[in-house]
């Protein structure tokens, strides 16, 4: 077959052909590939184009990217700026803030820590050496009831400690006899609570 | 399942050998709080200026000792001392104790509980003071044999009271009897 014309070739590229006459091509592309390729094409390609899609595509068109670009970093610029503003503001403010009561905690609680690995090296120090003052220093008096007022005197021989402010006993209460006066002893409540046996079945 | 039910009885068996092994085992375990690290001794002696019989007309003097160390306090100070009543008791290593001093009466009563093993002859210990069913003092005293504590209390019959708190003994292991 020789080379079919123009028009049939675009027919054939645009599926128009039927029957015999397609198979003529067919058979004809198919011993002259490269002759397709080469010769027809390029120069069949575009005008094989559909009319309509061409005609959507625009003629020039700049690309988006510039734009783009330029509003994301205006956009990073500005909410980075904010940011700055209201993270510097509050931050520092409140560091501020905090800072003031961190930072002297902090000391305090190192002093404390110190003074308490001192103090426990005292106690665990405590041994037949160990003088009065060292035993003052450990004596620590506490009164639960307002107007009782603990006075604590050391000596070598002996520890004084004079409560004022107390009530004093009734007169007429024998104690000595074995009176005491009314109420719950909590001697008896604590020792029932306490000394409770484990008993299991 | 008839296999199931024949190993029931082994079952029970073996559950009820088990209880009676734990109940044993709990029996034969000690309470190591309720070793004993020492003996305290707490005495009541009421100390006046004007008569000692106003306590009671049958009450001694305080011991020579005990009266020797009253003479030698530098605050609390009285012409004439009576023992009201005295109490020695155990330190038990993990148990709050209870010192009651007049038998009869819980007037007055002390509470003391070890802090920690005795350390050479000294013993660091809480002691509480309650009088008439109140707290009134408490104390983190390190108590030394041979030193006595003196606590002047409440008023009474024209005098003070006062709790005399003697360590007597220490053990140094903190488990077993006491060693004087």
């Amino acid at each position: 077959m020789n080379r079919p014309n123009d028009n049939t070739l675009e027919r054939w590229l645009e599926g128009e052909l039927e029957g015999e006459e397609l198979l003529e091509v067919d058979a004809w592309a198919e011993s002259h590939a490269g002759d397709l390729d080469e010769e027809f094409k390029c120069e069949i390609g575009w005008s094989a184009l559909d009319d309509d899609f061409l005609a959507s595509l625009p003629d020039t068109e700049e690309p988006p990217y510039p734009d783009f670009f330029n509003s994301k970093i205006q956009q990073a610029i500005s909410e980075g700026v904010v940011q700055e503003d209201v993270g510097g503001e509050s931050g520092s403010s409140l560091w501020r803030n905090l800072r003031l009561v961190i930072l002297p905690a902090a000391v305090a609680a190192m002093v404390a820590f110190y003074a308490g690995t001192k103090m426990q090296g005292v106690d665990e120090g405590v041994d037949e050496g160990v003088d009065d003052a060292v035993a003052s220093v450990e004596n620590s008096v506490y009164v639960p009831h307002s107007g009782i007022v603990a006075d604590v005197s050391e000596s070598v021989d002996a520890t004084e400690i004079v409560l004022s402010g107390l009530a004093p006993i009734s007169d007429n209460l024998d104690i000595a006899a074995g009176e005491t006066s009314p109420g719950d002893s909590p001697m008896m409540a604590n020792t029932q609570a306490e000394i409770t046996p484990l008993t299991i079945f | 399942m008839k296999q199931a039910f024949q190993l029931l009885p082994v079952f029970f068996l073996s559950v009820i050998s088990s209880v009676n092994l734990l109940s044993a085992q709990a029996e034969g375990v000690k309470d190591s709080g309720t070793d004993s690290v020492g003996e305290l001794k707490v005495s009541l002696i009421f100390g006046t200026d004007l008569d000692g019989d106003k306590a009671g007309k049958d009450l001694k003097e305080p011991s020579k000792a005990q009266l020797d160390a009253l003479r030698k306090l530098k605050k609390i100070k009285f012409a004439h001392y009576r023992l009201l009543g005295e109490d020695q008791q155990p330190i038990l290593r993990s148990y709050e104790n209870w010192a009651n001093p007049m038998k009869g009466s819980k007037e007055l009563l002390l509470c003391f509980q070890p802090r920690g093993k005795p350390m050479g002859d000294q013993l660091k210990m809480d002691l509480e003071f309650w009088q008439s069913h109140k707290k009134i003092m408490k104390s983190g005293d390190t108590l030394k044999k041979g030193k006595l504590l003196f606590i002047q209390g409440p008023a009474w019959r024209g005098g003070k009271i006062i709790i005399a708190v003697e360590l007597i003994s220490l053990t140094q292991s903190g488990a077993g009897g006491a060693a004087k």
